[in-house]
């Protein structure tokens, strides 16, 4: 399942593969990220992301393949961010800033942004793991980047630096292209607009996040004011947008649809022929974790 | 904040300048009081039983500390390089900063006050060991000193140099202090060879007294071996870390 590429694309590989001695942890990887997007990849540990996104930093070398990335300046946060421990908040980002050319009241902006501003004249020996988190991230948007590569960046962190992590990447929605990886998938449901979907070192769904929960097929949930008549069932087997009818319960069924549009538009008309009380129709969405366990099972 | 001011304030902040100046200042103080009072030392300690020793010269205050200086503060020399050089040791920050920045962008102002910070302490602890001497010991040719002083300058540098290439082949700052302090423990057991001896950069370890001695015209064949091999180690260093994967 890999959508055609878009138009404009920020990254583009084609057939990257990596491999470590016998150990193949890229395998024919084309990965296509929209100009704009906020990329997730997801995959399970192991899975080739940390290798894919040192490949696009320039940090390693594929094996094979071709790696194109339009950007001028490239952010990129590794999954441990580390900094010298005798260093502060504020000198870290001012040496980020200098390194990019940023300016120097960019700074200050940035850490503002991160939370850090209180924090930023102590050292980063006595920050904690989100506040490391954050001052990463500070020091990787202080150059106004193009593209930010970001590995696993709330990994490890316990739930209100998650949240900080996580808005603070919703907040660069609109300013650079961002690649973010991760294994928690409701983070990438979250924030993402356009997933790839990396097991094994292949990538096994790419596209966005909508066309992805929507699937080729969806399901209804119908609950009807009375026990689902045999006729009503059979009616709507019959129709050609209907893969399957599941019951769930007397009242309640399933309705498996190949064709969306059609759905919407001749669902309702099929329950209003048989004349019963209809309850609710609810469209079931997948989540990420559904799909992602089907597509890496 | 820039590269440059990095290195100066990792000095200061980390306190290994002061652990360098310490080190060397030590052994500089300790040098001269040795050698003046070597033969009452010897006398108490052997119980009675005369040890004959000729009489101190102002040389021996200066062979006494470089004795001390050449182990334990080329030891201190070489590790402090090591924590600054080894770019890789920590993949987090090898990101951080090999995203940024080129790696000879990197490594010069890292390089050069690793070689400043070693080169401070040890003339720090050598005008210490000179100022004992001169109250002690009596009067030693100051330029013959000063050129001593050169020669270990370049020493340091050559062992600043051995840190880097080190560290191309090993990440981690212990192996890299490691592998580095065995190259010039190598080079110093094959300078015992006279012929291959005056060709070897360990000639210049611990010059400095020998220069007093004799003059600094003996030591210019391992002064040309030792400024060519760090030249040399420049661009094979930068070759080998700017094609190595993070």
């Amino acid at each position: 399942m890999i959508s055609e590429p878009p138009a404009s694309t920020v990254v583009a590989t084609d057939g990257l593969v990596k491999r470590y001695g016998s150990v193949t942890a890229l395998d024919g990887v084309s990965l296509a990220v929209p100009a704009g997007s906020v990329y997730g990849l997801v995959g399970p540990n192991g899975a080739g992301k940390t290798t894919l996104l040192g490949i696009l930093a320039g940090l390693r070398r594929p094996t094979s393949g071709s790696v194109r990335v339009d950007a001028e300046e490239i952010g990129v946060l590794p999954d441990t961010p580390t900094f010298d421990k005798w260093l502060t908040g504020r000198e870290v980002v001012e040496l980020a800033a200098s390194l990019t050319g940023a300016p120097a009241d960019r700074s200050a902006v940035v850490l503002r942004d991160a939370g850090l501003t209180a924090a930023a004249d102590r050292r980063v020996g006595g920050y904690s793991r989100g506040m490391l988190q954050r001052l990463g991230l500070a020091g990787s948007v202080v150059g106004r980047p193009d593209l930010l590569l970001l590995d696993e960046p709330a990994a490890a962190l316990d739930p209100a630096g998650r949240r900080e992590v996580l808005d603070l990447i919703t907040r660069l929605r609109g300013q650079a292209t961002v690649v973010f990886s991760s294994h928690i998938l409701d983070d990438v449901q979250e924030v993402s607009d356009h997933v790839g979907i990396l097991a094994e070192g292949r990538l096994r769904y790419q596209g966005s996040l909508a066309d992805l929960l929507v699937g080729e097929r969806t399901r209804y949930r119908v609950e009807l004011g009375t026990r689902a008549p045999e006729r009503l069932v059979a009616a709507l087997g019959r129709q050609r947008w209907v893969a399957e009818v599941r019951p769930v319960d007397d009242a309640t069924f399933e309705v498996e649809v190949t064709d969306v549009d059609a759905a919407e538009r001749s669902l309702v008309e099929v329950l209003a022929r048989a004349e019963v009380p209809v309850r609710s129709i609810v469209p079931h969405r997948r989540s990420l974790e559904e799909v992602f366990l089907e597509l890496t099972a | 904040m820039n590269l440059d001011r990095l290195e100066r304030i990792r000095l200061v902040r980390t306190r290994r300048i002061w652990v360098l100046v310490g080190v060397y200042v030590f052994f500089g103080v300790l040098g001269p009081v040795t050698a003046r009072f070597l033969p009452e030392l010897l006398a108490g300690l052997g119980q009675g039983v005369p040890v004959e020793l000729p009489p101190p010269t102002p040389i021996d205050g200066i062979a006494q500390f470089n004795g001390n200086a050449q182990q334990l503060g080329l030891l201190a020399a070489v590790f402090v390089a090591a924590a600054a050089v080894a770019l890789d040791a920590n993949r987090g920050m090898a990101v951080f900063l090999r995203t940024r920045a080129t790696v000879p962008e990197l490594l010069g102002p890292r390089l050069l006050w690793a070689w400043i910070g070693a080169v401070v302490g040890y003339t720090a602890g050598a005008w210490a060991a000179w100022g004992g001497t001169v109250l002690l010991l009596g009067s030693i040719p100051l330029d013959r000193f000063l050129a001593g002083l050169a020669l270990e300058a370049l020493y340091l540098g050559f062992a600043v140099a051995m840190v880097l290439l080190a560290s191309t082949y090993v990440r981690s700052t212990a192996a890299v202090g490691g592998i580095a302090v065995g190259v010039l423990i190598v080079l110093g057991i094959g300078s015992l060879y006279r012929p291959v001896g005056v060709w070897l950069p360990s000639a210049l370890a611990g010059a400095i007294d020998a220069v007093v001695r004799d003059g600094i015209s003996g030591y210019w064949r391992s002064v040309v071996v030792t400024v060519g091999t760090i030249v040399a180690t420049w661009p094979i260093a930068l070759r080998r870390l700017s094609t190595r994967e993070i």
